[in-house]
């Protein structure tokens, strides 16, 4: 939270980070933060930096912007571009890009595409523009979609037919068991995200401890809260133990907000199969909105392309969701994939890897080059050990695969 | 939910819940005044019973989800 200077304290962190680095030995610790509010905190505040060089933080795939396919998009601005509509979405979803642009391009080319910071906002939009169709594009984890579901039970309560939900609602425990799946990974914990577990509470993270055998420790957002559930971590693995731990206790119970999940079961089900980027299809994975809700579902009332469009070949988010490449391994970070002209998603919000990175990260990542060039790794695309390699203009550009 | 994004994050892209410190109730409106960062909002208080004027309410998307600290606003 901002102004919680007590979690800020220069000087405990750096006495975290020593006992850190006292406690970890000499084992090689991979520890993934799940949410992209971690990834920014992580590198506003320099956390790499504090912690020794064998503990390492992998940065996982709880950005909901960077997993929302390119195909998905490509959907929202086909209905954008749909007479009388008015568009409605989140400002970072704006500048995302799909295979032939962005809202904001379909914005620039007449479309009326609106920023907003609640689908509350959207509901009010369509009671001020009755003759109008009024899509709010959802997109967010268990955070978020109470904000969705509460909207739908006022519109319907209120008779307001002409507001419609594009769902892309997504759900953090299927990606996280993927992930333990893969076998590109091996992980020694979790820093659980702090504001789905306000929500789900702790308990659904405990399949992460009972069937893989990692320790989760839910953290909060300021650096002192990642720094001390690092430590949980290590020390829950040198005792022998294997739990869900709550660090974030301030805000999140272990019962999450018993009402925020009933509404959610009430609007919401769950989609059989979803497409992540760079995870690909994962079953349970996403919301869809109820049959009691199917005349608001934008989905079922509009015609969208549903085509499935790969990134382009160049573009490695994919790998960077997974923890299995670092940001400036990519191919095209820092050069032709910039916060200003983003290829991938990653670097398009402000809690994607890439974008964290490129902002907050230069030093982190000289730091680690220096490693890799030391030891003689590389495990960067391009397969030189360097960063930014040279990459062919039909590499940067999207690759329609199929419809849905 | 007014309110501004700031340290270049879209505060609902990003799971923020940002604290508010509630001014007034509206029960019947199910809603909550309030401000954040000094700017005035109005939340959705349909996922917490009870508030009253002068408490923390964390909020997303214009929905308050759970009950804050003093702390998490700096009193």
């Amino acid at each position: 939270m901002k102004f919680a200077d007590e979690f800020r304290d220069a000087d405990l962190a750096r006495a975290l980070g020593a006992r850190i680095a006292a406690e970890s030995g000499d084992k090689h610790w991979k520890i993934m933060e799940v949410c992209g509010g971690h990834t920014h905190t992580i590198f506003k505040y320099g956390i790499e930096d504090l912690l020794p060089s064998n503990v390492e933080l992998v940065h996982g795939p709880g950005c909901p912007v960077c997993v929302i396919p390119m195909g998905r998009l490509d959907d929202g601005i086909a209905v954008a571009h749909e007479p009388g509509v008015i568009f409605t979405c989140f400002g970072d979803l704006m500048r995302v890009p799909g295979s032939t642009g962005s809202l904001l391009d379909a914005k620039a080319a007449g479309a009326d595409v609106r920023m907003v910071y609640s689908p509350l906002d959207a509901l009010k939009i369509a009671q001020q523009n009755p003759d109008r169709r009024v899509v709010f594009y959802a997109i967010g984890f268990e955070t978020t979609a109470p904000s969705t579901a509460l909207t739908l039970m006022r519109a319907k309560a209120e008779g307001i037919r002409n507001l419609f939900v594009f769902c892309n609602h997504v759900t953090i425990i299927p990606p996280m068991k993927a992930i333990l799946d893969s076998p590109d990974l091996k992980l020694d914990g979790f820093l659980g995200p702090g504001h789905v577990s306000t929500v789900v509470g702790i308990r659904p993270f405990e399949f992460v401890t009972n069937t893989y055998g990692k320790p989760v420790v839910v953290v909060g957002f300021e650096p002192l809260d990642i720094l001390q559930g690092v430590h949980m971590i290590i020390t829950q693995i040198h005792e022998g133990r294997c739990e869900v731990e709550n660090q974030y206790k301030r805000v999140v119970h272990d019962d999450g907000n018993p009402k925020a999940l009933e509404v959610l079961s009430r609007v919401f089900k769950l989609r059989s199969h979803f497409e992540w980027r760079g995870l690909g299809f994962i079953s349970q994975s996403a919301l869809e909105l109820q049959d009691e809700f199917a005349d608001y579902d934008a989905e079922k009332v509009f015609s969208v392309p549903g085509v499935r469009v790969a990134d382009p070949k160049a573009c490695q988010c994919g790998e960077v969701l997974k923890g299995v490449l670092k940001p400036w391994e990519c191919k095209v970070f820092g050069t032709a994939c910039t916060p200003e002209t983003p290829i991938g998603t990653c670097m398009v919000s402000s809690e994607g890897a890439c974008a964290a990175y490129y902002n907050f990260g230069r030093y982190s990542r000289a730091r680690e080059r220096e490693r890799v060039l030391a030891s003689g790794e590389h495990s960067n695309g391009n397969g030189n050990g360097h960063a930014n390699g040279a990459v062919a203009e039909h590499d940067l550009q999207p690759i329609p695969v199929q419809a849905r | 939910m007014s309110g501004e994004c700031h340290d270049e994050v879209c505060i609902t892209c990003s799971d923020q819940l940002l604290a508010m410190v509630v001014s007034d109730v509206d029960v019947p409106a199910r809603i909550a005044r309030g401000t954040i960062d000094g700017a005035d909002v109005e939340v959705s208080i349909d996922l917490i019973d009870g508030v009253t004027a002068g408490e923390v309410l964390l909020c997303h998307g214009g929905v308050a989800l759970q009950r804050g600290l003093p702390l998490e606003v700096g009193a």
